[in-house]
């Protein structure tokens, strides 16, 4: 399948008081077309700046795309001038997101209506009258009951749920080629995120839309994600299919995120093992494996410098000095 | 939206009941007889009790506060002890004299300390903000009065370009009455036009870091559809607040210019009435500046439900 969205070291940067903050640290992606992928880390690994960067939403001063291509449709999207005519058409029309918080993501004081229909109008040029016929159609496809009443209603009106569904029927809304949902399910009950990713999923299926899930919760991306990327302090450390990172998981990193999630193919009373450690901080973070200081193999690494992401199988990548298909996990853990 | 108004209107009307009931106990509140007060000291025990018996003194309290209610209904709020003429008749010559300052002074400042504080917030951070934001900080510190004297000073004496002092109906002669209201509109205008502009630049910088502005990008909206339509709404609500206050320090600001510029307006007349010691005069400006500042908040109430949707079905 062709790829649809291509990012090639992409480099963002924060100039904060305590320093330089390297976000994302040069990382490189694709998501082909009608593809769902995951992308997962810990909070404050870079998965929220790196999606931003990619429809140059990071805030100038103090963050900066400093470096790399996303190149969609054959265009380089950070050529485009950051709130030019080029780059507005894509938002929203070509590639929608959906964010992390519904509680504080729609505006408080227009209604949803409203803020369905400048979307219409806007990338579709969709007249007053039809943009809100469609807009109701929208919102009950999303499984807002009443939607023809509920169109004049204020976010504060809405459960936390409904209003993520308002977002997904937004994101969809003008036909995208790929919606980016940013921990989509974070802030919700566990019911209510099935049933959102559900929603996702369907939606996804119908438009023929590329998906990217972005989240912590590796349970979450398991049953819907063809291909994922796990993050680590700015960097992609590990990138395979489902099967590759769940069944053939490699860097201990990948390893011990999957044993600190409860799963229900395993039995019960099996103790979750926490990874040890913080995440590091990432001002002026040294260009050693970011995860050394975390690493239950940290002494028998061979490494120097920062591992560069290798393949290990078709699709299987992996950024880690050390060998293990040469010797196996255990010969290291001494 | 409809019930809204009609449950700050119903509101209102109580504090309206309440504001006459202070306003009437004034006149007993201050120590003393207030018909001796009035009188001097140079008035003999008749005439004192003259007076008492023509303003119902010597009635139980709750019968004058009725017969004076029923009295200001129908527009009769006594008469001047200083003049001996109608009340109400100094009330309408000069009520419209300080409307129409004070009302231009008031959308001079909503509407150039708006637009100063949302040009800050896009601007932040470069030459214009600060120079505004600079300006502002003038302008909340500085006195009115001064202000004023200096503006005579300069602007009238030394280059003759504006009428000394003041005032003339709009309706008799517009030019002159601009010229002369030019003065006094923005000296009444500098400090609320400062707070605005600093609230709206505050407000604008704290609203366009929400999630929903950053959703709002994210739709491919316009710069000024952001800022206009998501941001701006918003960010009104707390300078809404700050323009209820504004109404009330705008009432203080009068009595200071009217008196520097010479204007027959409701600030003067209340200040030379409390130096007179007439006290139903007195009575009465305070009833009528009362009553516009009720107007005020219910107007500020209103314009809360209209943009606050939160508000309104609250
Ligand atoms: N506006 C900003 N100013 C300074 N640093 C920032 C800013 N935004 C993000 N960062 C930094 O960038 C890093 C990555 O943040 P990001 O929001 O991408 O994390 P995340 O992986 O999405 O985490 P979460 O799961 O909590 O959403 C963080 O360490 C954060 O400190
Ligand atoms: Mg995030």
């Amino acid at each position: 399948m062709a790829a649809l969205l291509k990012v090639r070291n992409l480099k963002t940067q924060f100039r904060t008081e305590g320093g330089l903050v390297k976000a994302v640290d040069g990382i490189s992606y694709h998501v082909d077309e009608q593809e769902i992928i995951g992308l997962v880390g810990e909070s404050g690994c870079g998965k929220s700046v790196s999606q931003l960067s990619t429809l140059q939403l990071i805030p100038n001063p103090p963050g900066e795309v400093v470096d790399g291509e996303v190149i969609f449709e054959g265009k380089d999207l950070l050529k485009f001038g950051a709130n030019g005519e080029k780059m507005r058409s894509v938002r929203g029309g070509k590639i929608s997101m959906i964010f992390q918080e519904p509680m504080t993501s729609l505006n408080p004081v227009l209604t949803v209506g409203e803020q369905l229909v400048e979307m219409l109008e806007l990338h579709l040029k969709m007249p007053r009258q039809a943009a809100e016929k469609r807009a109701v159609e929208l919102l009950e496809m999303v499984g807002i009951p009443d939607a023809s009443a509920r169109i004049d209603n204020y976010p504060h009106q809405f459960s936390g749920g409904m209003r993520q569904r308002i977002m997904i029927a937004m994101a969809i809304s003008c036909n995208p080629k790929l919606v980016i949902a940013d921990e989509p399910t974070t802030a919700v009950d566990v019911t209510t995120q099935a049933q959102l990713l559900e929603l996702m999923k369907d939606m996804v299926r119908r438009f023929n839309v590329s998906l990217i899930i972005v989240t912590h919760n590796l349970g979450v991306v398991a049953r819907y994600a063809q291909r994922i990327y796990v993050m680590y302090a700015g960097r992609i450390i590990e990138s395979g299919t489902s099967k590759d990172i769940f069944i053939d998981s490699y860097h201990p990193y990948t390893v011990g995120l999957l044993k600190s999630v409860p799963r229900l193919d395993e039995q019960r009373g099996k103790k979750l093992v926490p990874i040890s450690g913080l995440p590091p901080n990432l001002v002026n973070m040294p260009d050693i494996c970011a995860f050394r200081p975390r690493c239950p193999y940290a002494t028998q690494c061979p490494g120097e410098g920062y591992p560069e992401l290798r393949q290990i199988s078709d699709q299987h990548f992996v950024a880690c000095h050390i060998d293990f298909q040469g010797k196996s996990r255990e010969f290291y853990a001494k | 939206m409809g019930t809204y108004i009609v449950r700050r209107v119903l509101l209102s009307i109580v504090v309206l009941l309440l504001i006459t009931i202070i306003t009437f106990l004034l006149l007993h509140i201050m120590p003393g007889d207030p018909a001796a007060i009035m009188l001097g000291i140079d008035a003999g025990p008749e005439q004192i009790e003259a007076l008492r018996k023509e303003l119902w003194l010597d009635r139980p309290l709750v019968v004058q506060y009725g017969h004076w209610l029923s009295n200001a209904i129908q527009g009769d709020l006594g008469k001047s002890v200083l003049y001996d003429e109608d009340v109400t008749g100094f009330i309408t010559a000069r009520l419209p004299v300080t409307m129409h300052l004070s009302l231009m002074a008031l959308v001079l400042s909503a509407v150039l300390g708006v637009g100063a504080g949302i040009i800050c917030a896009i601007r932040r951070g470069r030459i214009l903000d600060s120079v505004i934001t600079l300006a502002a900080n003038i302008g909340v510190a500085i006195p009115i009065f001064w202000l004023g004297i200096l503006g005579i000073y300069s602007l009238g004496l030394k280059l003759g370009w504006l009428p000394l002092q003041g005032y003339t109906s709009p309706f008799d002669d517009f030019w002159l009455s601009t010229s002369k209201a030019i003065m006094p509109v923005i000296c009444l205008a500098i400090p609320s036009l400062a707070l605005l502009a600093r609230q709206t630049r505050s407000s604008m910088l704290e609203v366009v870091r929400q999630d929903y502005i950053r959703t709002a990008w994210a739709k491919g909206l316009k710069e000024r559809v952001i800022v206009l339509k998501h941001a701006l709404k918003n960010a009104l609500i707390p300078v809404v607040t700050l323009l209820g206050i504004q109404l009330r320090i705008l009432v203080g600001g009068s009595v200071l210019v009217e008196k520097v510029f010479n204007v027959p307006g409701m600030g003067r007349l209340l200040v030379d009435s409390v130096l007179g010691k007439d006290f139903i005069m007195v009575q009465a400006c305070i009833l009528v500046i009362a009553l516009l500042v009720l107007l005020a908040n219910l107007l500020v109430d209103i314009s809360y439900g209209w943009l606050d949707p939160r508000v309104r079905y609250g």
